[in-house]
């Protein structure tokens, strides 16, 4: 049995069966740097944070750390951090403004685009090199609606065929106004020694883990009193799909916004006035009935957000045990001083890693990738099957794969499904363009 | 021969020895009640107009350094409330990832003692080591810089401002379940 027809077994879309083993194996790990984070469009800024020629922030895709960086062309490109003479570390900040990127080894600098524009004793190397030989290998970049994604795969389709229909679901944490949406300053980092995956499939999909996991969350924000009902058993909320990116959520429009005004009624306020004008641009289903309403969500493959609360968030592999997760809250730009401050108040309280919800999270994930050190531990597969196989494409409202109510393990499959497309891929001429 | 190193405080030495002595027995009460997770005891020892903050923080170049605001990402931006909220998770009995307890140590260290600029006000620096352990192997090491305002209460302190400044731009743990 070859490598990817044992890949292949590991994954049980159609009973909801996972083998464990893809939280576990080096090999399996490897596949993915190659076949997937080097293929994938990967979230990798805000334009926010990047506002003028020269601005610059460093990120990984994948374990290769690069450079993103405003050029004076006023398009943002995105290179290898590694210079190309002996492969050094270029820049060591995490972000900043520069005009070049100068290597601390030999003095090798490159421009705000990648290319290499000289050397320390650059005389020594006349016939020597063709400079434009030696650029920093640079990633294909787009953005939608602020954020930066980038790709270095040539192949690849462009972004806006990648995201497919869950444009319409990104369009309302990122199109509710004219202005568009920001990142507040800085970046909170931290670690955990878990597999990455089990932070995205979180978030596509995990209804059933909010009521008993964050039940501790839940309590402290009702202060003593009965918990409300975040998440009702609401039939009409659903898991969305589309090409492995999910959303799963309810249709209340009500209990995120519940749980981040706690003591600050001005917060409702703002929002239900804002609706009218959400509703010009995103209609009426999607500004009173998902804005507002308990709701996470993820970009294939690692991306994810939680629409209301604010966080935005990519879970960086760092082996098969262990990933960094970077977060930033972002707001509407034309929001009032005090309304940002709520909201950023609001999103560190509940969703970092000091966060009373965000906190009970780590330890989950931590110990379902640990458990599987052991030989017999790791041979049991792992249950997925809830609602298995209901999802449909032909919801009257709803774009993408549909399956009502939330409570299923319908994304996290079609995570899965869309995570075997790209491993058990020779190129992107195998993985499908829609999914 | 007296070195007067508090000139501006117009301390003398032994009133700035008096001084510096109350404040750590202060911080060794408080360090000893978060050991304890005695939290009632903790927030008696804070003002009620607190100001508790923990900016996080960024590798910039030397060029690029940023004083700190509170309008950028924080660890914690609190008031005595929402210290208060947090601590009600814990209270909760249902935060699953506290049971077994964390064992925790905080040590605090190099306090350096002034006047403050309102009357009964002291500012105090001080460096805290923060120590975590959990369940068989879980160890991590917190270190930070403390900047205080201190309210004196007569018979001991509390705390109208603390600004937390840690050591570490990516935090090495699965969360920040202390408070510092």
């Amino acid at each position: 049995m070859s490598r990817i027809d044992e890949l292949k077994a590991m994954v049980n879309l159609k009973e909801g069966r996972i083998d464990r083993r893809i939280f576990w194996e080096d090999w399996i790990y490897q596949l993915e740097l190659e076949k997937l984070f080097a293929k994938s469009w990967l979230f990798v800024a805000h334009e926010s944070q990047l506002p003028n020629t020269g601005d610059f922030l460093t990120t990984y895709m994948g374990q290769d750390n690069v450079i993103v960086s405003r050029h004076k062309d006023g398009k943002v490109h995105v290179f290898t951090n590694s210079c190309t003479h002996r492969g050094n570390r270029i820049c060591f900040a995490d972000r900043g403004k520069a005009r070049q990127f100068t290597c601390n080894y030999h003095g090798w600098a490159f421009g705000t685009n990648g290319a290499l524009m000289g050397m320390h004793e650059e005389s020594h190397y006349e016939g020597h090199i063709n400079k434009a030989d030696f650029g920093l290998q640079n990633a294909r970049v787009e953005t939608y609606k602020g954020l930066v994604f980038a790709c270095f795969d040539d192949e690849a389709p462009r972004l806006e065929e990648f995201l497919g229909d869950f444009r319409w679901y990104l369009d309302v944490i990122l199109d509710q106004t004219e202005e568009g949406t920001e990142f507040i300053g800085g970046c909170i980092k931290n670690m955990y020694n878990a597999n990455w995956k089990f932070g995205a499939e979180n978030f596509i999909g995990d209804s059933l883990h909010v009521g008993w996991t964050h039940a501790s969350g839940a309590r402290a924000v009702s202060k003593g009193g009965e918990v409300p009902e975040y998440m009702p058993v609401d039939p009409e909320s659903f898991h969305a799909n589309a090409n492995g990116h999910g959303w799963e959520g309810g249709t209340d429009g009500v209990g995120t916004l519940a749980l981040i005004s706690s003591g600050n009624p001005m917060l409702v306020d703002y929002f239900e006035n804002e609706r009218k004008n959400m509703a010009k641009r995103l209609g009426e289903l999607r500004a009173r009935k998902l804005y507002g309403s308990v709701i996470s969500a993820t970009v294939f493959p690692n991306f994810s957000f939680l629409p209301g609360i604010n966080t935005m968030r990519t879970w960086l592999p760092k082996g098969p045990r262990q990933f960094e997760l970077r977060a930033w809250t972002m707001v509407n730009k034309n929001m009032p001083d005090s309304i940002r401050e709520i909201v950023q108040n609001a999103c560190a309280m509940t969703f970092s890693p000091s966060g009373i919800f965000e906190m009970d999270d780590g330890e989950n994930w931590e110990n379902a990738t640990l458990a599987n050190e052991g030989v017999v531990t790791r041979k049991q597969n792992l249950h997925y099957g809830l609602r298995a196989g209901t999802s449909h494409r032909n919801d009257p409202e709803l774009p993408g794969n549909i399956s009502k109510p939330m409570y299923s393990d319908v994304n996290q499959l079609a995570f899965y499904q869309r995570w075997m497309d790209f491993l058990s891929a020779e190129s992107w001429d195998d993985i499908p363009k829609v999914r | 021969m007296t070195i007067k190193n508090n000139i501006k405080n117009m301390m003398t030495d032994t009133e700035n020895m008096l001084l510096w002595h109350r404040v750590n027995q202060f911080y060794n009460q408080e360090a000893r009640a978060l050991d304890e997770e005695d939290y009632a005891t903790w927030f008696s020892m804070l003002a009620e107009d607190i100001h508790y903050w923990m900016p996080a923080r960024e590798s910039l170049f030397r060029k690029d350094e940023e004083s700190d605001t509170v309008n950028k990402m924080n660890h914690y931006n609190e008031s005595l409330q929402s210290l208060q909220l947090r601590v009600a998770r814990l209270h909760s009995g249902a935060a699953w990832a506290e049971d077994p307890r964390t064992r925790y140590r905080h040590i605090i260290t190099n306090v350096e003692v002034e006047l403050g600029d309102e009357e009964g006000e002291v500012n105090v620096r001080s460096n805290t080591i923060v120590y975590r352990n959990r369940l068989e192997r879980e160890e991590y090491w917190l270190l930070a810089k403390r900047e205080d305002i201190l309210r004196d209460t007569g018979d001991s302190f509390n705390v109208a401002k603390r600004k937390i400044t840690p050591d570490f731009s990516c935090l090495l743990s699965k969360n920040l379940n202390v408070f510092l």
